[in-house]
């Protein structure tokens, strides 16, 4: 009966759309404000009722999300347009920022001082163990189907910087499906750990990779080392960026308001406008800001009650607007070799985590739920491709739609694993299914 | 006008603000308006409410229209359309000011002053319908020329688009979900509200009034949509301000000049109207009843709200004059709010 009433709703909130773009079409050019209100309110409905109906089949609310911003968007009912999402980049990174927030706050310096040496071995056997499978098989890939036209140093070239991208993780995914689940314990803490230090990690591996690459090619886009020292500059001035920040939310939330989400609204749009302006990294500004609230104050708690009250919208936002520019068309050109990647990636972090938790001396269990967490890809992969393509415009291209590829069926895949295995390793306070049960104490909306 | 620290293409990204302010504003006063609670009021108390809000819409349009045919240089439909949203704005009253003011205020006067808070609350509706119809009738998409049929085809859209959005809402709520679903689906509903009304050159505002007014008269008084309508009012409120602030065109002395008159035409039209017909329900309270009219005098956040429907759905000059006089009307009028209401109800009664 729920989920027949849920689809009744989706065909009425899609009929509704459909008749009002019919009534607007005579009506002539519309206005960036109109386009992209219909487009967040129908988007924000939409992907909420998908996520409902995810729970129902038992997977995370991110992935009915995802799916929603997909079908909404340019490549299937075309609702949500490219150019009607463009002015929603800015919720899109103001809600990166509140996620960023987030994963910066859940990293408390005591609960991971005992567990520094199991979270290098596992980031370092990770990145070491994807890295070079990607690396190797897919060198020899594109060297025998051709892909490159005959060019063994592209074919290598290529390999090496798809090795380092397949290393990425999505933190803002992970951070959801924990969220959403209530998870918390070993594994939950190996997986935020590993993922928000990966991520800036591969930043300084990708950005030598790149530097590498342009001096093996001895052409290209005017990178050269030089990309190297301007990698340094974002993550230095990130972190800078990111304590100040810090410091400005801990002498507010030191006062006596206890309204803080119109704060962090607040604070995460200042944080975006000024990464923005400075050509820098919001993520990794705003990670540095949670970190900061968290260790150097006894406010970390309240910053995340803040977080969680609205934390709900804001997954909805990022994650539908992210469904919504996933790229089918790069998905369906390229999904044999898509799927290859995702796999031998699958292998990498399996028996990475494994390996580095072992090896660090704690119950390899942990490993063996971890690695789910580390299978989304998003953001950090997705402008690596991006890069990849405008850098190395003859041969770019093609690798990116392969990466773009290999990202759509992560992220599809990758939160559905992961709130499994979190549900297996019993660290998540609510299992899917329960929650519509545990919802029945609470009355309706409306009666 | 200020730092410029936020670019004029930045102010595009901030639209979902506007979308979500605008169709909280009218959905809120919407609800206000169930048939089981109007129908509590004193009948006197309506006309009276009615009568003054029709009083100072008509003299400042008069006013207004006279003053922008001599200084600015706009066609007679354009600054007929501006001048009657100004006038529009400067019906309305907010009960806001009263309610802050009320503790320190005699408690021998909290019969009145219960009264204008009333009439501050239901003034506001002949206001907002004024705007739904003239934005039906001058359409933006017509440039702002009268068309009867035009009109009759928005308004009978406005009113099917406004069911039509009851119905989803009313399917929405009828599940179950916990307090972070529900802030989702209100932030939703709301800007698809907005969304769809300038989508389609309606007025956000009366699009979510009507929709209130309908939610409000088939849900049950104690369902949670008005708890949490009213439970954000505080940062949806303070959206909508920064959204103003952020959107004021230049300072001008002429702009200044046309929002004192309008300040001045407004107080003695809501003072008269107060004093004629104000006797029909405040006698019991003679003071209230001469002076009730200064104690209307705060605008609050509808206001703004609708000098910014009018400004981002019609093009042109008009809406910016509008909207820069509306603002500096209403920055104005909250500045005198606390000494105009204590001079109306803050003595005993004689």
């Amino acid at each position: 009966m729920i989920f027949v009433r849920k689809i009744v709703i989706m065909v009425m909130l899609l009929c509704l759309a459909f008749i009002v773009r019919e009534l607007q079409a005579p009506m002539g050019q519309t206005t960036p404000l109109a386009q992209s209100a219909f487009a967040l309110g129908f988007l924000l409905l939409f992907a909420f009722l998908f996520g409902r109906i995810a729970t129902i089949v038992k997977a995370p609310m991110i992935t009915g999300f995802l799916v929603a911003g997909a079908l909404a968007g340019p490549f299937a009912l075309g609702i949500v347009t490219s150019q009607g999402a463009e002015p929603l980049r800015l919720m899109d990174n103001l809600a990166l920022a509140l996620i960023a927030f987030s994963a910066g706050g859940e990293l408390n310096i005591g609960q991971y001082k005992q567990h520094v040496k199991s979270l290098m071995w596992t980031l370092g056997a990770q990145t070491l163990f994807v890295f070079t499978l990607v690396f190797a098989l897919f060198s020899i890939l594109f060297i025998s189907i051709d892909i490159f036209h005959g060019s063994t140093l592209i074919s290598v070239v290529a390999a090496l910087l798809l090795g380092i991208v397949a290393t990425a993780n999505s933190p803002a995914t992970a951070i959801a499906v924990i969220t959403e689940t209530r998870s918390s314990g070993p594994v939950s803490n190996m997986i935020i750990g590993v993922t928000v230090i990966k991520d800036v990690t591969v930043i300084i591996l990708f950005g030598l990779a790149i530097s590498l690459t342009e001096a093996l090619m001895g052409a290209g886009g005017g990178v050269g080392f030089g990309f190297a020292g301007h990698i340094l500059y974002e993550l230095a001035a990130s972190v800078a960026v990111g304590v100040a920040i810090g410091f400005v939310m801990i002498s507010y939330l030191e006062g006596g308001d206890d309204n803080v989400a119109l704060f962090l609204v607040g604070m995460g749009l200042i944080v975006v406008e000024i990464c923005l302006y400075l050509e820098i990294r919001p993520l990794l500004a705003a990670i540095m800001a949670g970190f900061v609230v968290e260790n150097i104050s006894a406010k970390g708690e309240k910053l995340m009650q803040g977080l969680r009250r609205s934390s709900l919208p804001i997954f909805v936002i990022f994650f539908s607007l992210a469904g919504q520019g996933l790229d089918m068309d790069a998905f369906l050109d390229m999904w044999p070799l898509a799927l290859t990647l995702v796999i031998v990636r699958m292998i990498g972090v399996r028996f990475g985590s494994i390996y580095g938790v072992t090896k660090a001396g704690e119950d390899a269990s942990i490993g063996r739920f971890a690695w789910t967490g580390f299978v989304g890809q998003a953001g950090v992969s997705l402008g690596f491709a991006l890069m990849i393509s405008t850098q190395f415009p003859e041969w770019g291209p093609k690798l990116a739609t392969l990466i773009v590829a290999g990202v759509v069926i992560n992220q599809i895949a990758g939160p559905i694993m992961m709130k499994r295995s979190l549900m297996l390793s019993g660290e998540a306070e609510i299992e899917t299914g329960s929650q519509e049960k545990k919802l029945s104490d609470n009355a309706g909306l409306v009666s | 006008m200020g730092l410029d620290l936020i670019p004029r293409g930045e102010m595009e990204s901030l639209n979902p603000f506007i979308a979500l302010g605008l169709g909280w504003a009218g959905l809120i006063y919407g609800v206000q308006m169930s048939r089981e609670d109007l129908a509590k009021v004193d009948l006197a108390v309506i006309r009276l409410t009615l009568v003054q809000a029709l009083i100072v819409l008509a003299g400042v349009l008069i006013i207004t229209f006279i003053l922008f045919v001599f200084i600015f240089n706009l066609s007679v439909v354009e600054t007929f359309v501006a001048s009657f949203v100004i006038a529009s704005s400067a019906a309305i009253s907010s009960p806001t000011a009263l309610a802050l003011m009320a503790p320190s205020l005699p408690k021998s006067r909290y019969g009145a002053i219960r009264t204008l808070k009333l009439i501050a609350t239901l003034d506001v509706v002949p206001a907002i319908i004024a705007i739904g119809i003239l934005f039906c009738f001058f359409s933006a998409e017509s440039g702002s020329q009268f068309s009867l049929h035009r009109g009759m085809a928005f308004l009978s859209l406005s009113i099917i688009m406004a069911i039509a959005l009851a119905v989803l809402f009313r399917l929405f709520g009828r599940e179950k979900y916990h307090d972070d679903e529900e802030l989702t689906l209100l932030i939703g509903y709301l800007v698809l509200i907005a969304g769809i009304a300038f989508y389609l050159r309606l007025s956000p505002l009366f699009l979510s009034f009507i929709v209130g007014v309908i939610l409000a008269n088939v849900l049950r008084a104690d369902d949670k949509i008005f708890k949490m309508l009213f439970s954000t009012e505080k940062p949806f409120y303070v959206i909508l301000l920064i959204i103003t602030g952020l959107l004021l065109p230049p300072f001008s002395y002429s702009l200044v000049v046309v929002a004192i008159v309008v300040v001045a035409v407004r107080l003695w039209l809501k003072v008269i109207a107060m004093e004629r017909k104000g006797s029909m329900v405040l006698d019991e309270h003679k003071t209230a009843g001469h002076h009730a009219g200064f104690s209307l005098v705060a605008q609050g956040a509808l206001a703004p709200a609708i000098g910014l429907n009018y400004l981002l759905t019609y093009p042109g000059e008009g809406p910016k004059l509008a909207f820069a006089v509306i603002v500096f009307a209403m920055i104005a009028n909250e500045i005198l709010a606390p000494f105009l209401i204590r001079r109306a109800v803050g003595s005993e009664p004689q």
